[in-house]
C-alpha cells in the first residue's frame, strides 16, 4: 500500500490558504494545525529554549498541534543559509519534536531545487510541468492575498461616513472567493475584481500614514503581532507594511541578490539608502529595517514603527540605527518588541500615544 | 639602499580590551605596530566602564556588547588619533560570527558622540580574497611608506595562512589527571572578569581545578571533524561549532566531573547552541548553564555554584 502523505504546515496570518492549494494540488493530505492560539503559544514556549525568538516558538506549536492531529510530514519556510538563527530551525525544530516522542519528515519550501527533489521522492509519477505549473499558481495566489490585504489596509481609513465598514466586508468576501480561486483565469479575475471594487475609496487629504519595518514572520503573522494592523487601521491611519511572503521568496534567490548589485531594482534601491548605515547584510532583515526607514521617509510617509521579537538579533542591532535613521530624516520612529508576555492593553496605549504625537505635529 | 633617517610622529590607536580582543587570531597589535602606530588598550573592565557604555548602548543588547561601548567611551576620553574596530564576519570558512559582532563598528559609529576616526577592517574567510584586499586598503590609509604597507602585508598574509593551517591555536598543556571542572562558552566570557563576575577564580578559591574550552582548542581541531556532534548538523557559527565539540569532548573525558556552560542573557545564539547539547550532557554529568547580565547579583550566583559543586562532590 503506498504511504500516505499527511502534512501539515506553520501558520503565518492566512497564508495557509496558499499553501493548502499547494501542496493537496501536488498529492499531500493536508492536517490544517489550528489557527494560531494561545494553547500554540503555550505549547512552544514549553518546548523551546526560553531565550528563542517568538517566530520559532509559534511555529513549533503549530507543528506539534498538527502532528498530534496525524501529520507526518511537516513543510518549513527558509532553508539552512544565512546569518540569523533562523538558518538552524529545521535542526532544532527536528531534536525538540524527537525529543518529545513525534517522528515527521522535513520538507524545506523555498525557490531551489531541494523542494523539487523532496516533493519527486515522494509522488515519483509527478511530473516537473505540473510541478511548475502549481508552483506559479501557488505564487500568484500569495500575491493576490498580499494584494487584499494591502488595499484593505489602504483604503479602509479613507471610508466616508456612510462608507464605515465596507471596507472590511469586502475584505471578507474577496478572501472567500481566493480559497475557491485555483486556476490562473480564476485568479486573474479575482485581482482584476480587487483593483476595481477598491478604487473607489478617494485618498484623503489628513489622514496619517505610518509604516511598519523589522523582522519578516511579525511583518506577515497577525497573531504574533496582536493585530497590530488592524488596531491602528482602525484608528483611521493607513498603514504599509513593508515585507511580504512573495518578497522573502524571491529575495531568497543567489541570482536575485547577485542582480541587486547592478540593476536598479527596488532592493537595489533599498539596500542604497541603509548604505550609510548598514552596508552589509548582517543576518535575518535588518538591512531591510533600515533602509525602508529611509524610504518611508522619502515617500512622505508619517511615521515608523520597527516590530521585532524578543532577543532578535539582527533587529536588535537595526534597532538604534532604525532610530537614528529616523532622526536623520526627520521622520517619527517607534520600536516595539514582542514576546509571549506582551500584552493588549499595554500596545495599545503605545500605538496611540503615538499617533496622537504624529496628529499633533 | 634608502634609508627611512625621517623621525617619524607615531600615531596613536586605540583597541577597546574586551569582547572581539579576545577573537583576536590575527595579532593586529602587530600589523598595527609595522605600520608605525602605538597602541594602546582601554583598562580592564570595571563596572564604571560598563556603566558609562550602559547609558549610550541599547537596552536588549547583551552584556558583553554594552560593556564594549563603555570601552570605546574610555578611549574617546583618552584621545587616542585612532580607534580600531574590526568586523568579524566569519572567522572560519563556512561560518558567520554572531549578527551584533558583525554590525560592532556600525552600530558605534552611528552612536558615541566625539568618536576619533573609526579603522574598520573587514575579515571575512568566505572570502579570503577580497579579505586580503581589505586589510591592504586600510593599511594604505593608514601608512603612505611603502616598505612599512610592505612588511604589515607579510605579515598578515603569513599570519593568515597559519590561521587557515589552525597553526594559531593554543597547545594543551599537560599538567595533571586531577579530576577538573569543564568551562564552556565565548573566549570573552572566559576572560573577562567583569563579565564573568570573577566566577573562574571562585571556583579556584573552592578547591577546584577547571579547563576552559580554549585549553582543548587545538585538540579539538586534531579530531577529524565530527560530522554531526549530538546527532545533528553543525551549526552556522564558528564559536558555536566550537562549544558544541568542546561539550563533546569534555562529555566524553573521563577526568572531567562537571560542566558549566558560561553565557549571557540576550544572547540569542547561546540560547540554540545549548540546546544541541543540554540534554545529553545534563544526563550523564553535572551540568550548570549560568546566564550572566548587568543585574546579577552575586549571592544567586555564589548559590548556584556551590549547588553545583556540591553535586560533583556527591558524584565522586
Amino acid at each position: 500500500m503506498e504511504k500516505e502523505y499527511c502534512l501539515t504546515y506553520p501558520h503565518a496570518g492566512e497564508y495557509y490558504i496558499a499553501f493548502e492549494f499547494l501542496f493537496s494540488s501536488l498529492g499531500y493530505k493536508i492536517i490544517s494545525p489550528p489557527k494560531t492560539n494561545q494553547e500554540t503559544l503555550n505549547i512552544g514556549v514549553k518546548l523551546a529554549p526560553s531565550q528563542a525568538c517568538l517566530p520559532f516558538k509559534v511555529t513549533l506549536g503549530n507543528f506539534i498541534q498538527g502532528m498530534e492531529k496525524g501529520a507526518n510530514v511537516a513543510m518549513m519556510i527558509g532553508g539552512r543559509t544565512g546569518i540569523c538563527r533562523l538558518a538552524y530551525y529545521s535542526e532544532l525544530y527536528k531534536k525538540i519534536i524527537t525529543d518529545n516522542g513525534y517522528k515527521v519528515e522535513f520538507i524545506n519550501l523555498k525557490l531551489k531545487k531541494e523542494f523539487w527533489v523532496s516533493v519527486k521522492g515522494h509522488f515519483p509519477d509527478l511530473k516537473f510541468s505540473k510541478f511548475i505549473n502549481i508552483c506559479y499558481l501557488f505564487f500568484i495566489k500569495m500575491k493576490t492575498y498580499e494584494l487584499i490585504k494591502e488595499k484593505y489596509l489602504l483604503c479602509h481609513p479613507y471610508e466616508t461616513e456612510t462608507e464605515k465598514g465596507e471596507c472590511g466586508k469586502l475584505r471578507k468576501e474577496l478572501m472567500t472567493k481566493l480559497k475557491e480561486a485555483n486556476t490562473n483565469k480564476q485568479l486573474k479575475l479575482l485581482k482584476k475584481e480587487t483593483l476595481q471594487k477598491f478604487s473607489k475609496y478617494k485618498e484623503k487629504k489628513d489622514v496619517v500614514k505610518i509604516a511598519l519595518v523589522g523582522e519578516f514572520y511579525l511583518l506577515i503573522d497577525q497573531f504574533s503581532t496582536l493585530n497590530i494592523e488592524d488596531i491602528i487601521s482602525d484608528m483611521g491611519v493607513v498603514v504599509k507594511t513593508t515585507n511580504s511572503f512573495t518578497d522573502f521568496f524571491i529575495g531568497s534567490v543567489k541570482f536575485v541578490r547577485f542582480l541587486d548589485k547592478f540593476i536598479p531594482t527596488y532592493r537595489n534601491k533599498i539596500n542604497r539608502l541603509a548604505k550609510p548605515y548598514i552596508d552589509r547584510p548582517i543576518g535575518g532583515h535588518a538591512l531591510q529595517s533600515v533602509g525602508e526607514t529611509v524610504n518611508m521617509a522619502k515617500q512622505n510617509f508619517d511615521g515608523v514603527i520597527h516590530i521585532y521579537p524578543f532577543s532578535c538579533m539582527p533587529e536588535v542591532v537595526a534597532k538604534p540605527l532604525v532610530e537614528i535613521a529616523g532622526k536623520n530624516h526627520k521622520i517619527p520612529v517607534m520600536s516595539l518588541c514582542f514576546d509571549e508576555h506582551t500584552g493588549i492593553a499595554g500596545l495599545q496605549t503605545r500605538l496611540e500615544a503615538f499617533i496622537d504625537m504624529i496628529k499633533k505635529k | 639602499m634608502w634609508k627611512m633617517a625621517i623621525v617619524e610622529n607615531k600615531k596613536v590607536i586605540g583597541i577597546p580590551n574586551t569582547l572581539n580582543v579576545y577573537m583576536d587570531i590575527f595579532n593586529w597589535p602587530q600589523f598595527l605596530e609595522l605600520l608605525n602606530f602605538e597602541v594602546v588598550y582601554s583598562p580592564n573592565s570595571k563596572m564604571n566602564i560598563f556603566n558609562e557604555g550602559f547609558k549610550k548602548a541599547s537596552s536588549d543588547q547583551c552584556f558583553p556588547i554594552k560593556l564594549y561601548y563603555g570601552h570605546v567611551i574610555e578611549l574617546t576620553k583618552s584621545k587616542v588619533d585612532y580607534i580600531f574596530i574590526p568586523q568579524l564576519i566569519s572567522l572560519k570558512e563556512s561560518t558567520y560570527s554572531c549578527p551584533a559582532i558583525i554590525g560592532l563598528p556600525t552600530l558605534i559609529k552611528n552612536t558615541v558622540e566625539n568618536l576619533p576616526e573609526l579603522i574598520q577592517v573587514n575579515i571575512n574567510l568566505n572570502d579570503i580574497n577580497t579579505t586580503i584586499l581589505n586589510v591592504f586598503k586600510v593599511s594604505i590609509k593608514l601608512s603612505n611608506n611603502p616598505i612599512r604597507i610592505s612588511a604589515a602585508m607579510k605579515y598578515f598574509i603569513t599570519r593568515l595562512h597559519q590561521v587557515l593551517k589552525n597553526e594559531h591555536l593554543k597547545k594543551k598543556s599537560i599538567k595533571n589527571n586531577n579530576k577538573k571542572i569543564a568551562i564552556l562558552g565565548h573566549k570573552y566570557a572566559l576572560n573577562d572578569n567583569l563579565l564573568n563576575m570573577n566566577i573562574l577564580n571562585k571556583i579556584k578559591d573552592y578547591g577546584y581545578e577547571y579547563v576552559t574550552i580554549e585549553e582543548i582548542e587545538h585538540e579539538i581541531s586534531k579530531i577529524k571533524e565530527i560530522d554531526k556532534p549530538f546527532g545533528y548538523k553543525k551549526v552556522h557559527w564558528d564559536f558555536g561549532q566550537k562549544i558544541i565539540s568542546g561539550a563533546d569532548y569534555f562529555l566524553k573525558d573521563k577526568n572531567i566531573s562537571g560542566i558549566i556552560f558560561l553565557t549571557f542573557f540576550g544572547c540569542g545564539i547561546d540560547a540554540f547552541i545549548e540546546e544541541v547539547f543540554k540534554k545529553e550532557v545534563s544526563n550523564k554529568k553535572p551540568y550548570l548553564c549560568l546566564t550572566i547580565d548587568e543585574q546579577t547579583g552575586e549571592a544567586g550566583l555564589v548559590t548556584r555554584i556551590e549547588a553545583f559543586l556540591d553535586m560533583i562532590k556527591r558524584e565522586v
